[in-house]
């Protein structure tokens, strides 16, 4: 029971970066969900580990947002993946998100910085 | 619709199954690739299985919140929860059927009660914007006839008020119908209805065309009728022809020239009328029947050309927001013209006919002559059976209750692998509303079944014609269903399903197959019952007094012999008998029936006894002064000689008629006319009437000859013979049984006069019992109210007893090794009972004598704290209750205390 809300609260908190996170590493070409975890932490520096259990969830809700599509492919390691791929609104949504993170950076640093 | 949703449905479970099996699938891969990739790092297989495994986290929770966000979650849910109620109701398929059981019961008697109350009280009529219907009533401090005469109808419908159209109507009465040559004649009944009936009404005819104001003009001139859509179906088999075929009614013909909706069965709720035909028709079927005449009216002439007869029923549509408006318009014109026609009448009789005001009243639902009769004695079964409903509420909550506990472990254990709290209540509330729905569909098919039969029970006997009307099953009807389903669902789940889940998790764990003792879980259980008790001891209580009341009526002395005589009911006036023939008739009809054998005498009247046949007339008595604002009313009726005898009353002072009395001359009077005009006077010799013009030469005992509950009200009696009236009824006293001689009668009948039809023959004494239909039909349902409610309220005592004994069988175990006696615990465990029959008890007597307050109307020969009842009624649910414990008490005990104490 405490469990489950815990899960709930990181997929709120990462809900807005996290979506852009995966959008943004399909980019590069369809992916799995364990790949997909791998490339965001090794971009972060190992500081970004996502959650296995907030992980499939957005994908999930990304599909079937419509930016995201999927479909089920042998790895290059002989094992079978579901691969996602970014859809043509996915990208579009890509750059609405990241244009929008630019803002929120640029204004959360705005905010900080009379402070130092 | 119903395939598509199935097949969507379909569908998705299949998508759904697809989409469960590729997650599964996704999550594999998952964990094969991190697999894979920590043994490329060089981990050992079985560390790097672990690990990958650690990672994750817990899979079947990560599964539930991707499902989430699936989007087809709440449908599918509900479908899993239901699918997972249905495994749980097929583990204990008994509790499954007593749950739905007492369930579909109590909402099976809801729904029905409240489909008669419906179709009585809130069903609108089919027509056109219903609620624009308005019926005209006069308003009056003495008592005034409610109806129109034609010329009233005409000035009121050309006044131009604002009403959007004005109409009038008799009352609907029965005719001997010929619906072809040589066919058969029926009884069927029809209706006098103005040209704007139907277009006021705002129907399309189902065939041919339905009356319009063109149909109304020439004086007996157009026999054209309407039959109705069953009448049709009936009478012609639905044959697409039938518009203009010629049918005969009371010996007229008549050319139908249409076929009314379907769902249009009269605007009389309780008489559903089969043929329409115009006003202008009314001599020429005999129609006489609910009028009353003043000054020179002749009723045997055409009444619609006549100032003085009121026999019509005028409905108006009108614009609620004109009402007011179209009020005053009509009452001008009534006044004006009231004014006008009884210029040359006294000053009295016109002051009676002056103070008159008319009002509006809604007829949105339709005509009825039994809703005021009706409503109370149906409001107070829909208390009982609601009653009824809240106990096997109560039993189901405790049901389930009792399942709860023996599903603590598992609802524990799936509270502690992460469902939430939340999810059990849906899940067990799902189980409650599947209860309850399959409830609701065997309540509502109950419902139907029962209504039909409780309306043909109540009223069957007490209208002619075909099928009384319709309670079904409509809208309002469903909407209400549905409305105390969810009520009762949420009663009898909710609480169960919060209790169950609010659990010391650990403590539920830890302890050992038996149950921990749930105290609290306990205590509301028998509050549950001991509210039982209190409940249906009202309920029972309530029964009893109906049943108490009907046996009062059936044993009240009547002020007539009920077991010898036998009615025939017959109608000179339709068979199309002239005034001048009756006279003959009558003797004849007398004489030929006295000499069949076994018959004692016979003899000719107005009216049959016991169907509320009542004409009443002003009228003045000598030597009594009525007190300003008093109206002399009398009831009065035409009997021919040897009447009393023949029926059984007694003649008490003065003398019987004699063939040689005629005219209204002379009169008989009854005990309550003595009693409440000529107190402390001899009344023989006496003069009253309109104009003092009867002589009273005799009074005759009481008699209840309107209802068997009502007193008998001041009576006048005058000879029939040379009055020219056209009687009702003839009535044969028999030697012996009158079953026995009624064939011989009708044969006798039929062969000296063939053109006069038999409407029935009846003995008295079924007559009698009939009236009571409506009365028999309220105790026969409260009487399986109250057997309901009780048997539900001992099995709630049983349950609850068996419980307390199987939780306490250790305890007994070491009581009865200690050596308590078979017969002490016996006595502790019905103690224990008594104890929650005593406290139903308590809380229930109160309730009782407050409640039964509401229906001392309704009641007849006792009072509604009646305390034999009572007593009995409290006599009765105790030791029903004491049987239903006994049974446990007695498995107490017999308790073997070794093997009590080895298992415990």
């Amino acid at each position: 029971m405490a469990a489950k809300e815990t899960y709930q609260n990181r997929i709120e908190l990462l809900q807005g970066t996290l979506d852009m996170l995966i959008l943004k590493t399909l980019q590069w070409g369809p992916q799995h969900g364990h790949g997909i975890g791998q490339a965001i932490r090794a971009g972060s520096g190992e500081l970004l580990q996502v959650e296995t259990g907030s992980l499939y969830p957005a994908l999930h809700r990304l599909e079937r947002q419509g930016w995201l599509s999927s479909e089920w492919k042998v790895s290059d390691k002989n094992q079978k993946a579901k691969y996602y791929r970014l859809t043509a609104a996915g990208k579009k949504q890509l750059v609405v998100e990241e244009s929008h993170w630019k803002l929120l950076v640029r204004a959360i640093t705005g905010v900080l910085k009379p402070a130092q | 619709m119903v395939y598509h949703r199935l097949k969507s449905l379909f569908y998705r479970t299949v998508r759904r199954r697809q989409a469960e099996r590729e997650l599964d699938e996704e999550i594999r891969a998952h964990l094969a690739i991190d697999k894979q990739d920590r043994l490329e790092r060089g981990e050992i297989s079985e560390i790097a299985e672990l690990n990958a495994r650690q990672t994750l986290g817990n899979e079947l929770l990560i599964k539930e919140v991707t499902r989430d966000m699936w989007g087809w979650m709440v449908v599918e849910r509900m479908w899993r929860d239901i699918m997972y109620a249905l495994r749980q109701l097929k583990r204990s398929p008994g509790f499954a059927a007593v749950a739905i059981l007492s369930l579909t019961l109590g909402i099976g008697a809801n729904s029905a009660i409240f489909s008669i109350l419906n179709a009585m009280l809130f069903k609108s009529l089919p027509a056109r914007a219903p609620d624009e219907l308005f019926v005209l009533h006069q308003q009056s401090r003495a008592t005034v006839p409610q109806r129109f005469s034609y010329p009233m109808f005409q000035r009121l419908r050309d006044a131009g008020s604002g009403a959007i159209g004005v109409a009038a109507m008799s009352h609907v009465t029965s005719a001997q119908t010929t619906v072809g040559p040589g066919a058969q004649s029926e009884v069927a009944p029809i209706q006098l209805v103005s040209g704007e009936f139907f277009p006021l009404l705002g129907f399309s005819p189902a065939l041919g065309r339905l009356l319009t104001p063109k149909d109304n003009q020439i004086l007996g001139g157009q026999p054209v009728a309407v039959i109705s859509f069953e009448f049709w179906q009936r009478a012609f088999a639905g044959s697409s022809d039938v518009v203009g075929r010629s049918i005969r009614l009371n010996g007229s013909s008549f050319t139908i020239v249409g076929v009314a909706p379907e769902d249009f069965r009269g605007v009389w709720i309780e008489s559903p009328t089969d043929i329409w035909i115009p006003l202008m028709m009314q001599a020429n079927v005999h129609y006489a029947q609910n009028f009353s005449s003043h000054e020179d009216a002749d009723p045997e002439k055409s009444w619609v050309p006549q100032e003085f007869i009121d026999w019509l029923d005028v409905i108006v549509r009108v614009n609620p927001s004109a009402l007011s408006q179209v009020r005053n318009a009509l009452n001008g014109v009534f006044l004006h013209s009231v004014e006008s026609v009884t210029g040359k009448l006294g000053p009295e009789t016109r002051r009676y006919f002056l103070e008159r005001t008319l009002v509006l009243d809604s007829a949105a639902q339709g005509f009825s002559n039994l809703r005021q009769r009706f409503t109370s004695p149906l409001i107070a079964m829909m208390g009982m059976v609601a009653l009824v409903l809240l106990i096997a509420c109560a039993n189901t909550a405790n049901l389930l209750m009792a399942r709860a506990e023996g599903r603590r472990r598992e609802i524990a254990v799936r509270l502690s692998i992460g469902a939430s709290r939340g999810r059990l209540i849906q899940q067990l509330i799902t189980e409650s509303f599947l209860l309850v729905g399959v409830a609701t569909g065997l309540g509502l098919l109950l419902a139907q079944w029962t209504s039909d039969r409780l309306v043909r029970m109540a009223f069957g006997a007490a209208v002619p014609g075909p099928a009384p009307f319709l309670a079904g099953i409509d809208l309002h009807v469903l909407l209400f269903t549905a409305g105390i389903s969810i009520a009762t669902g949420l009663l009898f789940g909710l609480a169960p399903a919060f209790r169950a889940t609010n659990l010391e998790l650990g403590a539920v764990m830890k302890t050992a197959a038996r149950n921990a003792p749930g105290r609290f879980r306990f205590s509301a259980t028998k509050f549950l019952v001991a509210a039982q008790v209190a409940l249906s001891l009202v309920v029972v209580f309530g029964a009893a007094l109906f049943a108490r009341s009907l046996h009062n009526l059936a044993k009240v002395e009547l002020g007539f012999d009920r077991e010898h005589v036998l009615t025939v009911w017959i109608n000179p006036r339709a068979a199309g008998y002239d005034a001048a023939q009756l006279p003959m008739l009558y003797r004849r009809l007398v004489e030929r029936t006295e000499a069949i054998p076994g018959v004692r005498s016979a003899v000719v009247s107005m009216c049959g006894l016991a169907v509320e046949c009542r004409s009443t007339a002003g009228m003045k008595i000598s030597g009594y002064e009525p007190a300003p604002g008093e109206e002399i009313r009398i009831q009065f009726s035409y009997v021919g000689p040897g009447y009393f005898s023949t029926v059984g009353m007694h003649l008490l002072n003065g003398r019987d008629f004699i063939p040689r009395d005629s005219g209204g001359q002379f009169a008989i009077v009854n005990q309550a006319t003595v009693r409440r005009y000529f107190a402390n006077r001899n009344p023989i010799g006496q003069r009253f009437g309109e104009k003092l013009q009867s002589e009273i030469i005799g009074v005759v005992q009481d008699a209840r000859v309107n209802r068997v509950r009502e007193e008998a009200v001041p009576m006048a009696y005058y000879p029939l013979r040379g009055n020219l009236v056209y009687a009702g009824s003839l009535e044969v006293r028999a030697a012996g049984d009158p079953n026995a001689i009624a064939t011989d009668v009708r044969k006798e009948l039929n062969a000296i006069a063939p053109d006069l039809p038999i409407e029935r023959i009846t003995p008295l004494a079924l007559q009698v019992d009939r009236s009571l239909n409506p009365e028999r039909m309220g105790s026969v349902v409260t009487t399986a109210f109250g057997i309901l409610a009780l048997g539900l309220a001992c099995f709630g005592l049983y349950g609850v007893m068996s419980y307390v004994v199987s939780r306490r069988t250790s305890e007994i175990g070491i009581r009865m090794a200690l050596g308590a006696r078979p017969t002490h615990v016996l006595w502790t465990v019905l103690s224990e009972a008594l104890t929650l029959i005593g406290s139903g008890l308590a809380v229930g007597v109160p309730v009782v004598f407050f409640a039964s307050r509401s229906i001392a109307a309704l009641l007849y020969g006792l009072q509604p704290n009646d305390p034999v009842t009572l007593l009995t009624t409290i006599g009765i649910l105790t030791s029903v209750a004491v049987f239903a414990a006994l049974w446990p008490a007695w498995r107490a005990s017999r308790v073997n205390p070794v093997a009590a104490l080895r298992h415990g």
